[in-house]
Parts: structure tokens; C-alpha cells; sequence
């Protein structure tokens, strides 16, 4: 198991209600929906309620110029690919499958603690080895990464100890948040680099107001990073996975305040 | 010149962007499908060229040619969406039979070509012919960063929007 890195910002009790590690990959020549459910097999002791969903259309984080995208493409999707959700019995762990990506979810269900970042990765990669030793006994082939992504999402109630928080007391950096504002919305990106300074991949943040599902108002902060591994095989994969999660760690206590950190019982 | 690895483009089969009702309309002699750069819509142009790319048939090319792989059209169009500013000169489109696609500018002295034939894998060739010491042009490979062709870009974008003004 991986250690955690002893710099690296610690809550004892951190507004995370979701996290997703997932790898996007180069999809195999040969391969067809019949498959999903040799992976079904794999994981229906652990994970018995297979759900189908629309597929996730491929995605990459590129460079090009610095101007803001101007415009999206709408592709029609693939005929005959699903996505599949094999859940777990009490529906906090969930695997998505399809013919390109592999994806784990931890998901907060009641008082269930946040099993931390490295358990959650240790599962991931022993599921998706047995999915490449699949693939390979059935003639499908290694499999080749081309994206990494992890997202963390938080639900930060904007209420404390029976007191309203203005946004302001979570979030630094927008001081105008407390002249009467009362929904607020954004999006942050960045640019992560490798160590000869060549853009791999992106941190972004997406920051809005709502309420969350007990009615309360709230601040959900989604922080996802992805890009691309040093190289294709899995040891790649984790080595951009361990890089993206402190990423994001020192990202989320970057932008929220010591106040909110001492709601959050920050230990260093 | 850079030796074509498909047929010449004087082989070309071009397709007709005002028949584009989902048929594939083929002109001349058939070895590979252009389509050819239009104003106007030119986002619904590039999902529809995209589009239609995807689904043309087995055998689109006379021979075993494959329709374009969806996870290739899909970075082909994010490489697009990442390097096109708007009003930006748009590129031809062409499927290759392996299931591939290539993007492509011949504007004036300059060629750009963006061969796609793995996810996330892009040879690119440039020919400048106002570089006389690179008289093939150059090749790369790029993966992610597509900042390298922005200059030739911007270039083929100047003189694509010089020539609409003299004759638009």
C-alpha cells in the first residue's frame, strides 16, 4: 500500500462525499458488449447490482492556444457500447465499466468514514489488474492507458454549530462573496506539469452554491484532475494518481480557509 | 513533398457538404472521401463531417476500409477544439481505411497534416515553403500539447481571412 506523504495536508474529518478513480483507455480491437460480462463476473461477490448507463464519451486534456474553447463537439455516441455501474450491496462502492474506461467510486452513505485515498487506490488498481488479466486471456490485450482521472467531491454545509457561514468564511481569495451574494458559481483550472515542465494534464474546480440533500444550504466544490500518464501500462497510471491526489489535496486547502479547516479538523 | 501513404489526392472522392443528409455522396473516382471547407456553421459543419465520418460503411473505400473509430473522431475533434479560434480557415477531413482520420490545411505555402491513427496519438507534418531548408517539411509526433502548430495556424488563419476580404 502506498504511504502517505507525510507534507501533505491531513483532516480528520474532511467534507468528501464522493470519490472517483478512474483511467480512460486506448479501446481494444475485437472487443464487444459480450465482454461486460465476463467483468460482471469478476466483481459480483463484491459488487452484485448491475446498473446500465449511457457511455462516457472519450475525453483528453490537450494544449493548444490560450484562447478559451470556442466551441464543443457533440459526437453522436457509439452504437453497442454501455457503461455499467456494478454497485455494492449498500451502494457506497461502485465500479463503471465500459469498453474504454474503468472507474471506482467511494461514495459517503450515513456516518461511514472516509476510507482515505490510499485504500481507495489500492482496490482500484487490484480491480483493474483483474480486468487486464481478462483482456489478456481473452486475447484482448493489455491495456494501454491514455487518460487518469480522480475526482473529489465535497459537500461543505454553509452552516456551523447552528450559525450561518458566509461563503467567504470557507473559500479565500473572493472577497466580494459577502456583499449580499447569495448564489455563486465557478470554475478554476489549472495546468499540471511534469518534472521537465511539460503540461500533462489539469487540476479543475467547479464551486457552487445549492442545497444539499437535507435541504441545507451549501457549498459542493468538485476538484478533478486528469491527464495523461508517464506511460501507458498501470505503473504509469499510478504514478499520475499519486501525483493528482496530492494535487488536489494541496488545491482544496488552497482555496478553503483556516476557519473551515478547524471545522474540519485539520491535523497538519 | 511528404509521399502520400494513401491514394493521391488527385484520386480523391470528394463529398458534397450541401448533400450532407447522412448518405455518403460520392464524386470521381473512389479511394478516399474529402470534405471539403465551408463557412457558415462551421461548428454544426465539423460535428456533422465527424459524424457522418463514423458511420460511412465497411468498404467505404472500394476495399476493406473501416468506418472512423469513435475514441479516434473524439480526439481528432478535441485537438480541433483545442487549437481553432473562431473564425479560424477550417481543415478537410479524411477517413482512412485503417479506421484512422486526417486533418488537414493547404493554404497558400503552407500544409499542415494531422494523421490520427491511435488514441491519444498525433504525427504531425508541416511543410513551410517559406523555410527553404526544410524542403520535405517536418514530422512530430505530438500527444497532448498542440501549441507547436499555433504559429502556423494563426498564419493560415491571416491569409484564409486576407483572401475573404479580397474576394468575399
Amino acid at each position: 500500500m502506498n504511504k502517505r506523504p507525510d507534507h501533505l495536508p491531513d483532516f480528520e474529518e474532511p467534507p468528501l462525499v464522493e470519490v472517483a478513480v478512474g483511467l480512460q483507455f486506448n479501446a481494444p480491437p475485437g472487443y464487444t458488449s459480450l465482454y461486460a460480462g465476463d467483468v460482471f463476473k469478476l466483481f459480483k461477490d463484491r459488487f452484485p447490482k448491475p446498473v446500465e448507463q449511457f457511455p462516457m464519451p472519450p475525453s483528453f486534456e490537450l494544449f493548444g492556444n490560450s484562447h478559451p474553447q470556442a466551441f464543443q463537439f457533440n459526437l453522436q455516441p457509439q452504437i453497442g457500447v454501455n457503461r455499467y455501474w456494478f454497485l455494492s450491496n449498500d451502494e457506497s462502492e461502485l465500479i463503471q465499466f465500459q469498453n474504454d474506461r474503468f472507474v471506482r467510486n467511494w461514495r459517503k452513505k450515513g456516518v461511514s468514514p472516509y476510507p482515505r485515498f490510499e485504500t481507495i487506490a489500492e482496490n482500484f488498481f487490484e480491480d483493474i489488474r483483474k480486468v487486464e488479466d481478462l483482456f489478456q486471456q481473452s486475447g484482448l490485450g493489455r491495456i494501454l492507458v491514455n487518460q487518469c482521472e480522480l475526482n473529489y467531491i465535497n459537500v461543505i454545509p454553509l452552516i456551523s454549530s447552528g450559525e450561518n457561514l458566509e461563503l467567504t468564511e470557507i473559500i479565500g481569495g473572493f472577497n466580494g462573496l459577502s456583499n449580499g451574494f447569495s448564489d455563486f458559481s465557478a470554475t478554476l483550472k489549472k495546468v499540471i506539469k511534469n518534472e521537465r515542465e511539460i503540461p500533462i494534464g489539469r487540476v479543475t474546480v467547479e464551486l457552487t452554491t445549492g442545497n444539499d440533500e437535507h435541504r441545507q444550504p451549501s457549498l459542493f466544490m468538485q476538484i478533478t484532475a486528469r491527464g495523461a500518464p508517464p506511460s501507458s501500462d498501470l505503473d504509469g497510471a499510478k504514478i499520475f494518481l499519486n501525483a493528482a491526489r496530492q494535487n488536489i489535496v494541496e488545491t482544496f486547502s488552497a482555496l478553503t480557509t483556516a476557519k473551515a479547516h478547524k471545522i474540519w479538523r485539520r491535523k497538519q | 513533398m511528404k509521399p502520400y501513404p494513401y491514394p493521391s489526392p488527385s484520386t480523391l472522392t470528394k463529398i458534397r457538404t450541401d448533400q450532407m443528409d447522412g448518405q455518403v455522396h460520392q464524386l470521381g473516382i473512389e479511394r478516399r472521401k474529402t470534405l471539403s471547407h465551408q463557412q457558415g456553421d462551421w461548428t454544426g459543419e465539423l460535428n456533422s463531417r465527424l459524424n457522418i465520418l463514423c458511420a460511412l460503411p465497411v468498404g467505404w473505400d472500394g476495399y476493406s476500409g473501416k468506418p472512423v473509430l469513435y475514441d479516434l473522431a473524439s480526439y481528432g475533434a478535441q485537438i480541433l477544439q483545442t487549437i481553432l479560434t473562431p473564425g479560424a480557415a477550417l481543415p478537410s477531413i479524411v477517413p482512412l481505411g485503417t479506421g484512422g482520420l486526417q486533418i488537414e490545411w493547404h493554404e497558400g505555402e503552407l500544409d499542415i497534416e494531422i494523421t490520427i491513427s491511435q488514441p491519444f496519438e498525433a504525427d504531425v507534418w508541416v511543410l513551410d515553403e517559406a523555410d527553404p531548408e526544410k524542403p520535405d517539411g517536418v514530422e512530430t509526433n505530438l500527444t497532448q500539447d498542440f501549441s507547436y502548430l499555433t504559429p502556423f495556424l494563426d498564419r493560415i488563419n491571416a491569409k484564409a481571412a486576407a483572401s475573404e476580404r479580397q474576394f468575399g
